[in-house]
């Protein structure tokens, strides 16, 4: 009897065992989002720039080709926006994912073309999209400003070096010497002492 | 023994190897679970609260000033090419170009808890690259210089000098921009030197003052 006993408890727990096992396997769910490209492979993308288009190439696109993005918030991209463009700010990047956005375009061959007030936050939505595997995407270097309350656009060139670095440093650590003409000391003024003039009083009442 | 006892022990017996049995099919399945990719790093929801944070960012003031008191901690790490590198660079800088970032020798600056890294180039793009990708891969303490070199030119090399209407503070980050200069080698301020002036000799103006009319009081004298 004792035997069986044992047995039971051996058996009751590898039915218990077996139990956990299902329960994990049915409510298990692949998380939502993944990024599915390597970090090296992006790094080969970013090193040679191919995601970046420029103003002018942009400019020459047959617009059907391809669907502009602003990532900019709501506030911004009311205020003033490129023609065509929707909005997705950056925070509701990975809603519009859900909603399928970028499948969409990928599935019909469309280019993605985000921009954003200055590139590097393009190339923040860039990062994010292409680690999940839509490569698809271009990044339009510009920089938006209002002027006059208009909204304008400026081609950037990204990494390029504002001035010359070295030459810039070289002057700043030249000693500036200045000639200055000496001012003539003034000659000692001679002190001059007048008497107060005695002013000759009209008798008053008549002359 | 019992009939019952026997065929118990067999029913035992028989539900072992039962279970054995089902737990060498489930062995089997894992192979058939369908392989979701396990990606290194953080999940995208926390990497797009990392992009919209601003902390990441140190403005160049900052980075003189710490700089300037020696932090033991802060490493410098350029991301530009060897070439503009060996061009000018900031001082004690290593350079790290964006596209070996995965080198075996070079990415252990990267990937490390000890130093703050601070990732600079010429503006904030190629500087924010890196940070992106590191950051992706759950690397720590990553910095980017808020402007790049471009900035720092503007505000610790060249500081403008404030309008008489700003504020006092602006007047003395002025005066911090100044000094901070001089310790990466500014020259001092210009020098005036004094020299000889040779007279000129001015012809003497002669000015006739219009002779003044008296005039006589109205009325009786």
């Amino acid at each position: 009897m004792k035997e069986l006993e044992k047995t039971k408890r051996i058996s009751i727990s590898a039915i218990l065992f077996l139990l956990v096992i299902v329960i994990a396997v049915l409510t298990f769910r692949k998380p939502q989002f993944s990024f599915s490209n390597s970090s090296v492979n992006t790094l080969e993308v970013v090193t040679n720039s191919s995601h970046v288009i420029s103003l002018d190439e942009f400019k020459n696109l047959d617009p059907s080709s391809y669907t502009l993005i602003d990532i900019r918030t709501n506030f911004d991209f009311s205020k003033g926006h490129l023609n065509n463009a929707i909005n997705i700010p950056l925070s509701q990047t990975l809603e519009a994912v859900n909603n399928g956005t970028f499948s969409d375009a990928e599935s019909t061959e469309n280019t993605v073309i985000i921009y954003g007030e200055h590139p590097q936050d393009a190339d923040a939505a860039w990062m994010l999209l292409f680690q999940m595997g839509y490569e698809q995407i271009k990044i339009l270097t510009i920089r938006t400003y209002y002027e006059n309350r208009q909204f304008h656009v400026k081609n950037v060139e990204v990494g390029k070096p504002a001035y010359d670095f070295a030459e810039k440093m070289k002057k700043a650590s030249v000693q500036k010497i200045k000639k200055v003409e000496a001012k003539p000391t003034p000659a000692p003024k001679k002190k001059v002492i007048t008497q107060p003039k005695k002013k000759k009083k009209m008798p008053e009442g008549g002359c | 023994m019992s009939a019952t006892y026997t065929t118990k022990k067999i029913l035992v017996k028989r539900s072992y190897q039962f279970l054995a049995l089902i737990l060498i099919l489930l062995a089997g399945g894992l192979f058939l679970i369908p392989k979701h990719q396990k990606h290194d790093g953080i999940p995208p929801e926390q990497f797009v609260k990392n992009l919209l944070s601003t902390e990441r960012y140190i403005s160049t003031d900052l980075l003189a000033d710490r700089m300037v008191n020696q932090d033991p901690v802060l490493l410098l790490i350029d991301t530009r090419t060897t070439e503009e590198f060996e061009k000018f660079s900031l001082p004690n800088a290593i350079n790290i170009p964006l596209a070996q970032m995965f080198d075996e020798n070079l990415n252990g600056y990267l990937n490390q808890e000890i130093y703050d890294i601070v990732l600079f180039a010429n503006d904030n793009f190629l500087a924010n690259e890196a940070w992106m990708i590191g950051n992706r891969l759950g690397y720590q303490r990553l910095y980017v210089l808020d402007g790049g070199l471009s900035a720092w030119f503007e505000t610790i090399i060249e500081p403008p000098y404030p309008k008489e209407t700003m504020s006092k503070e602006a007047f003395e980050l002025y005066a911090f921009r100044k000094a901070a200069g001089k310790y990466f080698g500014v020259a001092n301020d210009t020098v005036e030197i004094a020299t000889k002036v040779v007279k000129k000799k001015v012809p003497k103006k002669v000015i006739t003052k219009p002779k003044k009319k008296k005039k006589m009081p109205e009325g009786g004298c």
